[in-house]
């Protein structure tokens, strides 16, 4: 086993109409066995406006997935808990984007 | 298993002892998967699972989770009539995938390809608890073992109800989200990274999805879910996701209907009493009655 997260969150109810988002610039770190990509998400009027790869410590370049952020933005990101079928070249993004997403919504309990 | 493990726990546990607790069972839960390692490695020269195929006509005591492992393994193989089979290590080292994922290192084969070797060469007593392998082979758990190690820490996580385990992307998804709604899965684009073909709401089951874009052998030219009877790899199905009640069985089932391809892969998760979505090579999707109800409801 090359790595492992453990996450602790609070029961929350979902506010039905708000954002769960709060503006501001949100930065989190993925992990997969081929090295840690940072993300960096900036939330605006509660939307992501944008997302970005701010730091990339794979053993390979990160141009390679340069057309994620995108899809984040089109996508409003993390609108499901888990993906099923994660690949570990797509992964650390993919979770560096929730952890960052997840300090947006004010869930981390650090 | 070259796999990021993620356990997340919802909660509102307060106490100290509450908290020490929850801490311990993840604990616990993370070790499994450290443990079924050790057992189930194809890769581990001093594995249970090497020790095993390693001499014929004996009858070999083995640990409770190898057997339970060994066990499913050969049933699904008699119940898919070998497209399924996990005597196929012989051949799947005979394709390149013999390197260990950490270490890179290569690895000895406990025994040569052989084509005629089949799950008919192991036999299971339960009573006993022995397996018995009729000549030498490589038995390979890498479609049931990570599931395995996913039951085995679920069942430490149950008493905390609301808890979500995420190995690679095979799941285990148990009461309520931190929203307090069932969890919400994607399901992996097999062509698109970072796309989903698909959402669904689910609680209390396995979500477990085999690929075709998971590993590629190192000439490029196939992937490592193998078609026994050929030992080619199979080419209809680009991806199966299964939703079931333990995550070994969403395993095995995934790895048999990707086998097997669309119109029998279907047939065969029908069979099951599970739910499961099959995308072909030319991206067809195939789903079973409560999976595409599952779908379409949430989109």
């Amino acid at each position: 086993m090359a790595a492992r997260a453990a996450q602790i969150s609070d029961a929350a109810p979902a506010a039905a109409t708000k954002s769960p988002y709060r503006d501001g610039s949100y930065s989190g770190w993925g992990s997969s066995r081929h090295g840690d990509i940072e993300a960096t998400v900036v939330i605006a009027d509660g939307r992501i406006a944008s997302a970005e790869i701010t730091r990339c410590l794979t053993r390979y370049s990160c141009s390679w997935i340069a057309h994620l952020p995108g899809q984040v933005v089109s996508r409003q990101g993390a609108d499901v808990d888990y993906v099923s079928g994660a690949t570990q070249s797509t992964d650390a993004f993919y979770y560096a984007v929730l952890d960052a997403l997840s300090k947006a919504k004010g869930l981390e309990r650090n | 298993m070259g796999t990021i493990v993620t356990i997340h726990v919802v909660g509102h546990d307060t106490t100290a002892a509450e908290i020490t607790a929850r801490d311990a069972a993840i604990e616990r839960a993370f070790d499994w998967f450290r443990q079924v390692e050790a057992c189930c490695s194809r890769f581990d020269q001093s594995s249970e699972l090497r020790r095993v195929g390693a001499r014929a006509g004996i009858a070999m005591p083995v640990s409770e989770m190898l057997f339970r492992a060994v066990e499913f393994a050969c049933a699904l193989a008699a119940e898919t009539d070998g497209a399924f089979d996990p005597t196929v290590g012989g051949r799947m080292a005979a394709l390149g995938f013999d390197r260990h994922y950490r270490s890179g290192e290569r690895t000895a084969l406990a025994a040569t390809a052989d084509e005629e070797v089949s799950y008919r060469d192991v036999e299971v007593d339960a009573e006993r608890r022995t397996i018995t392998v009729s000549r030498p082979l490589q038995l390979d758990l890498g479609a049931i073992a990570k599931g395995l190690a996913i039951d085995l820490a679920a069942r430490e996580l149950a008493p905390l109800v609301h808890y979500a385990i995420d190995a690679g992307g095979d799941l285990y998804l148990s009461g309520r989200n931190a929203q307090q709604e069932p969890w919400s899965v994607g399901i992996r684009h097999p062509r698109e990274p970072g796309s989903l073909v698909g959402t669904i709401r689910t609680t209390d089951r396995a979500v477990c999805t085999s690929g075709d874009y998971e590993r590629a052998t190192p000439d490029g030219m196939s992937h490592h879910l193998l078609h026994p009877a050929t030992g080619a790899s199979a080419g209809e199905t680009a991806s199966v996701t299964v939703v079931a009640p333990t995550a070994m069985v969403a395993d095995g089932l995934g790895t048999a209907a990707f086998v097997l391809g669309p119109a029998r892969g279907l047939a065969l998760l029908d069979r099951a009493g599970v739910d499961g979505l099959i995308v072909s090579a030319d991206l067809a999707q195939a789903a079973t009655a409560g999976m595409r109800d599952a779908l379409s409801s949430h989109s």
